[in-house]
């Protein structure tokens, strides 16, 4: 096995009186595509805005490249090498595609360059996810939702990271966009970029993912290879039996 | 939109400037409209000011603070040592720099209308404490006089400060166009538009937003400095919440987050407000005045600079029809 990237060890988030995620544990290495499961509410969103800075955790600590990030604010992580693309792609609504893109190009990591430079870098990093590239200068609100999640990934991309965070990616893609997504994820890796994934399309997670880890109500209660999960009981009984959803 | 690129034709400035230029031969040197004008001139600066704090997604409800300070200051060295110079006036905006990155440090992490309300609580406070504790100083309600920013005695006085007043403006102005056409503008922007998203993309917000209350407070500063040795006089009511009201009224007529809204917003309101004043409706003016600010906000929401874009759409849709 490769070199650990990130680690988390006993992560935990009490929100109220609700404990949102219970000691968990994970572990992402070097060109590793991980992917996150569960269902609604099993915290896998917290855990991942726990990693990126965006949420404080209540205990626990993540090292990324053998420096413990927790506490760091989220900029400060993009800048060390991890960024996230959101579930819910919004983007900055009145700035151009390039621009939101060029944001990420300039301030996401600590290269020092041209706003000129960083724009042309924006523009490939676009073009490298399939944003129609006649639409970069077209404010982001006026974009369709599959447009969105390419600028958003540009956006992740253009910091050049060594992780990537990505929450629900396909979500409101049809099927072929589904599987232009999972084509793209494939070349994400082949750039030496390790990719930390929570996907609700089974069928996405377990053709992508080298491993899968699998949360339920804040607990992790799996881990192991795409198949080792599927045939997992305690995996099998919390997804209801419904493994038609594999 | 970090600055809406090409939007701002250099025909268009260079008419808008060659005006200006112009303005007091124009104006037959009448005392009257070249004094209007050169408030103007000083409210066009305050307002581009207060705009570039909104351009970072702030908000402040309290500017008069700075605009106060940087008259204080100013009057207070300049009477010490004299005379007006740009050295008493530069004070002026950093000490107004100074303590916008102070109260900026304390309050930068607020959202919007938590920090106008700070900015608000502050400006209250500075008056008091200026009118009361420092009245020693600042000589409390009376106010004190301010040296003139050009000595009276030199012939066409109003005319050399008009140029002046002009002069640092248009400077100020395409310092802002130039910071918002920088990285920091794309860091400003992408902070208003979304921050959680701004911080994804490695943007520290306190840092930008601290940037954004310092400049804007130092500009602020000046414009205050400016005025006070225009009109020759300070008082507690520079710190009054209609400077605080003024410079957002202007930005939001004109157009919220543009180099040129504020400009416009500022010319055609203070034509306005000065022709009714003058047609003898001195309390009319204020109904008049929030009428259109109302039919300006509902039907341009982007400010006046939008009408043209909205008429090319509605010909655009009549000529589809």
């Amino acid at each position: 096995m490769t070199r650990v990237l990130l680690e988390a060890k006993g992560v935990t988030k009490q929100i109220g009186g609700l404990t949102a995620l219970k000691g968990v544990d994970l572990a992402v290495h070097e060109d590793e595509i991980l992917g996150l499961v569960g269902p609604n509410g099993a915290g896998k969103t917290t855990l991942l805005n726990i990693i990126s800075g965006i949420v404080p955790a209540t205990a626990g600590t993540v090292t990324f490249m053998g420096e413990v990030i927790t506490g760091l604010p989220p900029h400060a992580i993009c800048r060390k090498g991890i960024s996230q693309t959101f579930q819910l792609a919004l983007s900055f609504p009145n700035l151009t595609a390039l621009e939101s893109v060029t944001a990420s190009a300039i301030f996401g990591n600590h290269e020092k360059k041209k706003l000129a430079d960083a724009s042309h870098e924006a523009e490939n990093h676009l073009e490298f996810v399939g944003f129609p590239l006649e639409k970069s200068e077209t404010p982001v609100r006026n974009l369709n939702v599959v447009e969105l999640k390419r600028v958003q990934l540009a956006r992740a991309l253009a910091s050049r990271p060594a992780l990537l965070l990505m929450d629900e990616l396909t979500t409101g893609l049809n099927a072929t966009e589904s599987n232009e997504a999972v084509g793209l994820i494939r070349e994400i890796r082949k750039q030496g970029i390790s990719i930390l994934i929570i996907e609700h399309v089974m069928r996405v997670i377990m053709g992508v993912s080298d491993r899968i880890v699998v949360l339920d109500r804040g607990e992790k209660i799996a881990e192991g290879r795409p198949y080792e999960v599927a045939n997992n009981q305690r995996v099998i009984d919390t997804y209801l039996g419904d493994m038609d959803a594999f | 939109m970090q600055v809406a690129k090409g939007s701002y034709p250099w025909y268009s400035c260079g008419i808008a400037l060659g005006i200006a230029v112009l303005f007091p031969l124009l104006a037959g040197m009448s005392f009257h409209i070249l004094n209007v004008a050169i408030i103007m001139l000083i409210f066009i600066l305050f307002s581009s000011a207060w705009n570039f704090l909104a351009y970072s997604g702030q908000a402040s409800l309290g500017h008069a603070a700075f605009f106060g300070i940087g008259g204080y200051v100013s009057t207070l060295i300049a009477r010490s040592a004299g005379a007006t110079s740009f050295a008493t006036i530069l004070a002026g905006g950093c000490v107004a720099a100074f303590i916008g990155f102070l109260l900026g440090l304390t309050c930068v992490r607020l959202k919007e209308w938590f920090l106008a309300m700070v900015t608000f609580g502050f400006a209250v406070i500075l008056q008091v404490v200026v009118a009361s504790s420092l009245a020693a100083t600042t000589g409390g309600w009376d106010g004190i006089v301010s040296p003139r920013l050009i000595p009276v005695s030199l012939p066409n006085y109003l005319v050399i400060e008009y140029y002046v007043i002009l002069a640092v403006t248009v400077v100020s102005i395409v310092a802002i166009y130039l910071i918002l056409r920088s990285r920091a503008g794309l860091a400003f922007a992408a902070i208003r538009e979304n921050e959680t998203e701004a911080q994804a993309a490695g943007i520290n917000p306190v840092r930008w937003k601290l940037l954004a209350f310092t400049v804007s407070s130092f500009l602020t500063g000046i414009s205050g400095a400016l005025m006070v040795h225009h009109i020759g006089f300070i008082s507690p009511e520079i710190f009054s919440a209609d400077n605080s009201f003024w410079p957002i009224i202007y930005s939001i007529f004109g157009g919220l987050g543009t180099i040129s809204g504020p400009i416009i917003g500022t010319v055609i309101l203070t034509v306005v407000w000065d022709s009714l004043k003058e047609m003898g409706l001195t309390y009319e003016r204020f109904v008049i005045i929030g009428l259109l600010l109302i039919v300006v906000v509902i039907f341009l929401p982007k400010g006046l600079v939008s009408l043209p874009e909205k008429i090319r759409e509605r010909y655009a849709q009549r000529k589809k029809g």
